[in-house]
């Protein structure tokens, strides 16, 4: 038993914001789970067997479930999409499939108004027998389905790389012909109409004329109904703030006079001595994913050669752009790891014995599953893995790892929690489960938790249902759990340094859980209108994420206001606030969460956008701005913080941290503006104005206005790499060269006591 | 074609002037980020520990860097336009296009001017425990 176990602190808040956040957390779940559900019961069917009119087979079920695993395996996600879902470079198979399919069947009947009519009818009318699991395709749809297995087979089995692709991607005709099965079920799904409903499985999803998919009704009705959610929610959060804004008592004086420690006075303990490591892995990570960023972008901006040298036979674009991806997770969660390991001792005042072996231990685990990961992808984008491996193939976007490096990931993250426990359990034994230290370890826990639910999603599966949980990670994760995450951290961090009272960083917290989950859990559906849920998935996802927007916009307005109350309280203290960009940095995340996020996140999540937008370029503005923006800017602040007390104050490099702060921010807002948003604009416009096949395909988007404005970003995305990034690196490589100075462990217990990082002196309290 | 004007550049133009127009934005952004401070500040604030009377209240950091930030990157967004006229105008050097596109750049070297002037004037303000005095006095 701890000692002192019984005798908690008591809670330093009101008990009526644990139970706000408690009921919004439980009824937002809840809600998931009947989706879940739901997700099950009213997916799109796969057929056990699809025939001919004439009873001739054309594909199974299991052709359909390898079919994907084939995509899958040969980064095809990484490259195009289907339903929508994917890499922007090549096309939306799924409306690839479509278009080509019925180009093919409206020319064997001879063209005319009588055949357009037929066609559409015929690719609209279900002809799936639920009692027999038999889809029947007409005739003109299975002889489509022939011309087109010879069709992919010649597009895949290219010797040159014209496309981005490497040379022969795949040449095995049982692949091609299950690939074919799998392109062909979705293209069904989104042209057949769901039982009973006049649209079909994917509310119509992708627009195209010669099958008769326009927007639904509903598409339209929720758009409306989501605008009005929104303007109604920010109209109503700030006439709460107005009203009730005084109470929530963080615009308070506090501690009259702070002084700061300067680094130099703060001794450290063996497993935040550690973390000079892992910032320097993730400034290296970062450097990595940037140049393969670059890589990637090259592509764009010219297909055909690297300046003269062919990469794509050995890094062909699928493959930059998954390491591109699959690298920034890892130097931000990386990041986030590090800053727990930091963090916990200062929040339970030592650190016990055995912690800095661990810190290596799971610094190493990560270094392995990063590089483990990355060389299997590469494995098998080049083809030397079966499709559907255990050991080497997954590769859904953003869940690329294969199952069993994802398994050793979350494993990896377990054992951070286990560290966390290690450090807390004393202080968690004596608080209250609602202070401080308690929400600290909980959102900690929820990061593998949340994370591990990805693993639900298997590379077999109707993607339907993979899709579901493979969004618990990319949204509900980045856009709920790591951003309660880090406002308990950036909170904490304050409230050690002394300038935030652990009361009004609760506050915050608190209020936080309660906006981010309110419209962050069930706006998870934003990602699946289109991907053969049922209408409600489309429903209550346009209307609970126009409510993600609301917090985004109140907390750029009271912009951390914790924090900046707090950072002015340096004004008084006698030694200098050793923050400074560590503060800019989060003043970035604030400015990025609401345009990045807020804005540019807002701009493609009405449904009868997503319509037309999915897949396009706004989206990869929007990821940018928000997983950079907000994610990415954070990792730094969290690095700059720590290793501002690795780093002795005499060789702190004040000017180089600068010089990172602005680069990182010009050369992303750059990004953004130059080439991003205006070309996810035209593409829009080309979207609506000649159709989605049109606006995803190569010739569109290698046309010569695109290619000026990738050209465009040149100079933001050198300054980026060239200003921001290598200095960062430098920091960090300061950090690993000094490591802070070790305090003294007592010799009987084994525990190294944490340092403290200001003295607060006259704590008065004058709200 | 757009009217007489070729259909690229009207659009070059009309995006390089909303980027004008957002950079102005932002710049109000960034009074308003620095102005809250002075709102929260307690009026007729009396004397600090040294003893000195406060008589005009400083912007306080972060806020007065943040208001730096915003209008740094206001001003990025002004240099992107400009670049973008220059760039539009070399691919469609024709004529009636060409007063679009100087009228553009006439702007963005007003706002530029008038962007620099406003980051010129507010600086960052961090404190240097020494020169405390300096920097409230302002
Ligand atoms: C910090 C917060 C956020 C982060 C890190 C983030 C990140 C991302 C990323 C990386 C994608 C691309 C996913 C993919 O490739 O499939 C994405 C897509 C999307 N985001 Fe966000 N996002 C954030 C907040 C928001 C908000 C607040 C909204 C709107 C209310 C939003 C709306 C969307 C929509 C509709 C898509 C789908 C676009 C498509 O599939 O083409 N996001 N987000
Ligand atoms: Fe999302």
């Amino acid at each position: 038993m701890v000692p002192g176990a019984g005798t908690r602190r008591e809670l330093l808040v009101s008990r009526r914001w644990i139970q706000a956040a408690a009921l919004v957390a439980v009824f937002g779940f809840f809600v998931m789970g009947v989706l879940a559900l739901r997700t099950y019961t009213a997916q799109p069917p796969v057929p056990r067997l699809v025939v001919s009119e004439s009873g001739q087979e054309v594909y199974t079920g299991r052709d359909v479930a390898d079919g994907q695993k084939v995509f899958l395996a040969h980064g095809l996600m990484q490259y195009g999409s289907v339903l929508g879902h994917g890499g922007y470079l090549g096309p939306d198979y799924t409306a690839d499939y479509l278009r080509r399919a019925a180009t093919i069947a409206l020319r064997a009947s001879g063209g005319g108004d009588r055949a357009r009519e037929q066609l559409e009818q015929e690719f609209r009318t279900n002809r799936y027998d639920p009692r027999s699991g038999v889809l029947t395709y007409t005739r003109a749809q299975a002889d489509a389905f022939t011309a087109l297995v010879g069709h992919y087979r010649g597009y895949f089995a290219d010797p040159r790389t014209g496309k981005g692709l490497r040379p022969y991607a795949i040449t095995d005709p049982r692949q091609i012909h299950q690939l074919t099965a799998f392109l062909s079920w979705t293209a069904w799904i989104a042209a057949a109409e769901r039982p009973g409903e006049d649209y079909s499985y994917t509310n119509n999803w992708p627009g195209e004329p010669l099958v008769g998919n326009v927007p639904t009704a509903d598409t339209v009705l929720w758009s409306v109904v989501s605008l009005i959610a929104l303007l109604a929610g920010i109209g109503a959060l700030f006439g709460a703030v107005g009203r009730w804004g005084g109470h929530l008592g963080w615009r308070g004086r506090q501690a009259e006079t702070v002084d700061f420690h300067s680094p130099d006075q703060v001794a450290l303990t063996p497993a935040q001595r550690v973390t000079a490591f892992f910032f320097l892995v993730v400034a290296l990570l970062f450097l990595a994913q940037v140049l393969l960023g670059g890589a990637t972008e090259h592509y764009r901006a010219d297909l055909t050669s690297f300046f003269g040298f062919d990469l794509a036979g050995l890094l062909p674009f699928n493959l930059a752009r998954t390491w591109h991806l699959q690298l920034s997770l890892f130097w931000v969660v990386a990041a986030f790891l590090a800053a727990g390991i930091f963090l916990a001792p200062l929040m339970a005042g030592r650190e016990p014995r055995g912690q800095g072996r661990l810190a290596w231990t799971l610094l190493i685990a990560l270094v392995v599953v990063a590089f483990g990961s990355l060389l299997a992808e590469g494995l098998s984008i080049h083809g030397f893995v079966p499709p559907g491996s255990f050991w080497g193939s997954q590769q859904f976007e953003w869940l690329d790892l294969p199952r069993v490096w994802q398994i050793l990931l979350a494993a990896g993250m377990a054992l951070w929690a286990v560290m966390m426990w290690r450090v807390l359990r004393g202080t968690l034994a004596r608080d209250s489960r609602g202070n401080l230290p308690w929400l600290f370890f909980l959102a900690g826990l929820a990061i593998p938790g949340v994370y591990a639910v990805g693993l639900l999603a298997r590379p077999g599966d109707t993607f339907t249902a993979t899709d579901f949980w493979r969004f618990w990670v990319v949204h509900l994760w980045v856009e709920d759990f790591l951003e309660l995450f880090t406002t308990v951290m950036v909170a904490y961090m304050f409230v050690q340094l002394g300038v935030v009272r652990e009361r009004v960083a609760l506050v915050v917290i608190y209020l936080d859980i309660i906006l981010y989950s309110a419209g962050g859990v069930i706006g998870t559906m934003h990602h699946l209108y289109f991907s053969g849920e049922p209408v409600e998935h489309l429903a209550l996802g346009a209307f609970f994420s126009a409510m993600e927007v609301v917090p985004l916009t109140f907390l750029t307005v009271e912009a951390w206001s914790f924090v900046q109350l707090g950072a002015r309280q340096h004004m008084e203290s006698r030694t200098p606030f050793p923050h400074r960009w560590a503060v800019m940095f989060l003043v970035a995340v604030g400015f990025w969460n609401f345009l990045g996020a807020g804005v540019f996140g807002f701009l493609i999540n009405l449904p009868i956008v997503s319509y037309y937008e999915i897949g396009t370029g706004l989206t990869a503005n929007h990821a940018h701005g928000s997983m950079m923006g907000v994610y990415g800017m954070l990792a730094v602040a969290l690095g700059l913080f720590a290793l501002r007390y690795l780093i002795p104050a005499g060789r702190w490099p004040e000017k180089w941290a600068r010089v990172s702060f602005w680069s990182l921010n010009i050369g992303l807002a750059w990004m953004c503006f130059a080439t991003l948003l205006p070309l996810g604009l035209l593409q829009l416009h080309e979207s609506v104005a000649s159709g989605y096949f049109e606006a995803r395909s190569l010739g569109y988007i290698t046309g010569s206005t695109n290619t000026l404005l990738e050209w465009l970003r040149l100079p933001g995305d050198a300054l980026f790499i060239v200003g921001g990034v290598l200095p960062f690196c430098w920091i960090a490589w300061l950090g690993v060269r000094h490591r802070g100075r070790q305090a003294a462990a007592d010799p009987a217990t084994g525990l190294t006591p944490a340092p403290r990082l200001s003295d607060v002196r006259e704590p008065v309290d004058s709200a | 074609m757009i009217g007489p004007f070729v259909t690229e550049s009207v659009l070059a133009y009309g995006y390089a002037a909303a980027l004008l127009v957002t950079a102005a934005g932002l710049d109000r952004l960034a009074r308003r980020v620095a102005g809250r401070s002075e709102r929260r500040r307690r009026p007729g604030r009396t004397p600090s520990h040294d003893g000195r009377e406060i008589v005009r209240a400083p912007r306080p950091w972060p806020h007065s860097e943040a208001g730096r930030f915003h209008r740094g990157l206001a001003l990025v967004l002004v240099v992107l336009a400009a670049s973008l006229t220059l760039v539009e105008a070399v691919r469609h050097p024709a004529w009636p296009d060409l007063a679009l596109a100087a009228a553009v750049l006439a702007a963005a070297a007003v706002t530029g001017r008038w962007l620099t002037g406003h980051l010129r004037a507010a600086p960052a303000g961090f404190p240097e425990p020494g020169q405390r005095t300096a920097n409230r006095d302002r």
